[in-house]
């Protein structure tokens, strides 16, 4: 009570977060009663058929359950993966150029794809790749090689897809760096400077080990998505395709495709419910690795 | 101290930033659950609004207009340029008539799989909704997500319909034994069509091609000598699996789509329309497997020539909507909807032909009652007002010449022998309402006219089409598939995955892949939606006697 009292001014700013989370996050997470009910309109969303684990059938016995769980998953520890590395380096070169001018306009440049629906990056990419008139292949005609058909070969979807994602997000994740970086005291640079540290050298043994931390929460809160797949990319990019399919079905597309038409929502909840147990697990698990190594760090 | 506070300020900038990012993942995280919260909550308003209209109409038989409403209804497709004012014209009347206006809103083609089941299940502000067996009719009457409806409502609200209306239709709506759909009076005689071009017709030396197996020597044309023109340029909605099923009509009377989806890009359970027992068929039964191993024999045999665009799964566009453009070969729609290409063809100076796609015996299969029709919304507040409007929509001749024309004398004029022409100065490209475009596809037809517009081979193929059309064993026949739910989300994943590919022609080996589909929705448990799809057929054609 007292330290209310006595930090009243940080309270107030927090509420209007916990106002938020109580109301987007907290009270419809009632509704994950839905996905163990067969759910009608008249019922409605506590007064509908008890079905227990029923909705959760259709999933595992599509046979690719398995198959998307680890699609949805690798595929975000290599976008976490690539999102983080290029985003420090962007962040620390970003932080490097002295030219105002420059440094802005390159910037604005990086986080421009960031305001681009997949909608239309998947029109940029369709008339980019296409087989019949797509820029690519008309490029590789004129140099008289052979065209290339990119939509039905999975091969090259494996570097595509994280390639969209980094181009996407890079400019995003380089400002929360570089907002680190700028908090870095100027102090120890000059210090290392007179010291003789060259700017490399400056960089490897000042600058990343203090965006160490801001990295861990980056990389956690990151996790909380993994099961999570970019539905709007994916489905944008690859839509109903079955040729790709097997390397680029995740769980978010399966579940859409099988009850697009249905909407069924008890069958669409248990999906939801199935992605965040799973990500509950992970959180937990890498929070846990965290604290074992280094409690300072660890989110809880 | 200068460093200090711009240490605490860019602290600040950060935590701003991730809180930002916080909940954005946050929101992310919860957004199938606060949509169906919202779902949830206006579910009492829904069942209130029932017995509110059963009490009105047992009250007093004459009808109380004097409170004005509003009324919402959503139809399929895009609202057309002159939508505006056709909307004044019509609520004028209405006005006059029943004190109502409406207002028309609109689910696009590529939207409807998951904004029609949305709009319905929020219930805000919607009285009625487009309704038809292909378009989740049976799916969303055992949701309970629209109003059902009584012989004594249409009687009284709907009395022009009432009168014109066959017994049989009330029939076909119901399911489970309630009827919640106003079917059309009038179930379209359409059928499906391939337009191609007569200049590359002569060029390939066809002059007669009544299927599609023949048309070979017309794409290999094409591709030779029109740069720029797909032959066939097939779009991800509704041309994806056209040629394919084109080819498979050639074998015997395929429904074009499986009973158990009425999704023609889905698979599972068949039957022969014209197989009088009504035998309940699999994709390894005769004569599924060996019409399906030719069609899609020769579909990759077009796909590897280069005559099938690479990736219609990402193609929005209708090969009827390029083909006057030029950049597709062949059109693919039905002897209705195909109207506005010919049109815009004859306007560009392109020589057309008709071919109708037709069973090996020569016929069509003759459309249900339910292809067509509208249904009221479960949340709707003034469903009484909303069937009366409906009655004038349909029914009367002034309002169908509206809904379905647009304005006299800006959209259409008729001449003196009866027929729809287009106002001096107008064409069939700036025509701000063509005909049928604006989604009334469940008026009464018999009060439509021919087009002036008409070419010959189109007019030739309209008077024929009553000959095509033959009754199918299954006319009106809506499978119900609660029971099947897994299975049914388990067969679409499984045809989109396995047969979509098969039917494009973009497999490595047909035999192969054919296998691998029939393992893949063994697996999925066709089986299981076979038998019960045996069951309902039985019992329908029992009731049908």
């Amino acid at each position: 009570m007292r330290d209310i009292r006595k930090n009243w001014l940080l309270y107030l700013m927090f509420l209007p977060v916990a106002v938020y989370f109580i109301f987007f996050a907290y009270v419809p997470m009632a509704g994950i009663v839905m996905a163990f009910e067969s759910y009608t309109r008249q019922g409605g969303m506590f007064l509908s058929e008890w079905v227990g684990f029923d909705n959760f059938h259709y999933f595992f016995a599509s046979g690719k359950a398995w198959l998307v769980t680890r699609n949805t998953m690798v595929y975000n520890v290599m976008f976490l993966g690539c999102y983080t590395v290029f985003s420090i380096v962007a962040a620390v070169f970003l932080s490097e150029i002295t030219r105002k001018m420059f440094k802005k306009i390159s910037q604005t440049l990086m986080f421009l794809p960031y305001f681009i629906s997949w909608v239309t990056v998947s029109a940029f990419v369709y008339n980019f790749l296409n087989y019949e008139y797509g820029i690519v292949n008309k490029l590789l005609h004129y140099m008289g090689l052979e065209a290339i058909d990119i939509y039905s070969n999975t091969s090259y979807w494996y570097f595509l897809l994280p390639f969209l994602y980094v181009w996407k997000w890079v400019g995003y994740g380089s400002i929360l760096y570089l907002a680190a970086i700028v908090g870095i005291d100027q102090e120890i640079y000059e210090a290392a400077t007179i010291d003789g540290a060259s700017r490399f050298q400056r960089i490897t043994r000042i600058t990343l080990p203090l965006l160490k931390p801001t990295m861990i929460i980056l990389i956690l809160l990151g996790l909380g998505r993994i099961m999570r797949g970019e539905f709007d990319m994916f489905y944008q990019l690859i839509g109903n395709n079955g040729l790709l399919m097997d390397a680029t079905d995740i769980i978010d597309t399966l579940a859409f495709r099988s009850l697009m038409g249905s909407a069924d929502f008890g069958m669409a909840s248990s999906v939801g419910v199935y992605q965040s147990v799973l990500t509950l697990i992970i959180i937990l698990a890498a929070n846990w690795l965290v604290r074992r190594y280094d409690k300072e760090q660890a989110l809880f | 101290m200068q460093s200090n506070k711009k240490r605490i300020w860019s602290m600040l900038a950060l935590s701003a930033v991730l809180g930002f990012s916080l909940t954005a993942c946050s929101s992310n995280n919860n957004n199938a659950s606060e949509a169906s919260d919202s779902a949830g909550s206006s579910t009492p308003a829904a069942s209130g609004s029932a017995p509110a209209a059963s009490e009105s109409a047992s009250a007093d038989t004459g009808i109380d207009h004097s409170k004005e409403v509003k009324l919402v209804g959503y139809l399929l497709g895009e609202a057309p340029k002159g939508m505006s004012e056709v909307m004044a014209a019509l609520n004028e009347k209405l006005k006059k008539d029943i004190n109502a206006t409406l207002e028309i809103n609109y689910i696009g083609w590529g939207d409807v799989a998951s904004k029609y089941p949305l709009i319905l299940a929020a219930g805000e502000d919607v009285d009625f909704v487009y309704a038809a067996d292909w378009n989740y009719y049976v799916q969303e009457s055992n949701k309970g997500s629209y109003l059902e409806l009584t012989q004594d409502m249409f009687q009284k609200y709907m009395p022009k319909y009432y009168a014109k209306q066959d017994a049989s239709a009330y029939k076909a709506a119901e399911i489970g034994g309630k009827q919640y759909m106003i079917p059309t009076t009038t179930p379209d005689r359409k059928v499906n069509v391939m337009v191609l071009r007569k200049d590359v017709m002569e060029k390939a030396g066809l002059t007669n091609p009544t299927k599609m197996s023949e048309l070979e020597p017309y794409f290999e044309t094409i591709k030779n000598d029109y740069p720029g023109m797909i032959p066939l340029n097939l779009d991800s909605q509704y041309d994806l699996t056209t040629p394919f099923g084109n080819l498979v009509s050639e074998k015997f009377a395929y429904p074009g789509a499986p009973t158990d989806s009425g999704d023609p890009a889905s698979v599972g359970v068949y039957t022969d329309n014209e197989d009088a027992t009504g035998k309940i068929l699999s994709i390894t039964d005769e004569p599924v497997q060996s019409s399906y191993k030719y069609a899609a024999d020769l579909m990759k045999k077009w796909y590897d020539a280069g005559y099938v665009n690479k990736n219609p799964y990402s193609n929005k566009v209708r090969s009827k909507d390029n083909f006057c453009e030029g950049k597709s070969g062949v059109a693919f729609g039905n002897s209705n909807d195909i109207q506005a290409t010919l049109a815009s063809c004859k306007d560009k100076g392109i020589d057309t032909y008709v071919i109708p796609v037709l069973s090996p015996s020569g016929h069509a299969p003759a459309n249900s009652w339910l292809n067509n029709g509208i249904a009221i919304a479960a949340s709707s507040k003034n469903p009484e007002r909303a069937m009366e409007a409906l009655d004038l929509l349909m029914q009367d001749e002034s309002y169908v010449m509206i809904d379905y024309y647009g304005i006299e004398g800006k959209n259409y004029v008729v001449t003196a022998d009866n027929k729809l022409a287009l106002p001096d100065g107008v064409t069939s490209s700036d025509n701000t309402y063509p005909p049928d475009a604006a989604g009334f596809w469940f008026v009464d037809k018999d009060f439509l006219k021919p087009s002036v517009d008409w070419t010959d081979s189109y007019v030739e193929l309209y008077n024929k089409i009553p000959d095509y059309l033959s009754q199918i064993t299954y006319l009106g026949f809506t499978f119900n598939s609660e029971q099947n739910k897994t299975e049914i989300a388990n067969l679409k994943n499984v045809s989109t995955q396995y047969f979509m590919p098969l039917a494009i022609g973009a497999v490595k080996d047909v035999d192969s892949s054919l296998g691998t589909l029939a393992d893949k929705m063994k697996a999925a448990g066709v089986d299981k939606v076979k038998t019960e799809v045996e069951k309902q057929a039985a019992a329908f054609l029992a009731a049908k006697g």
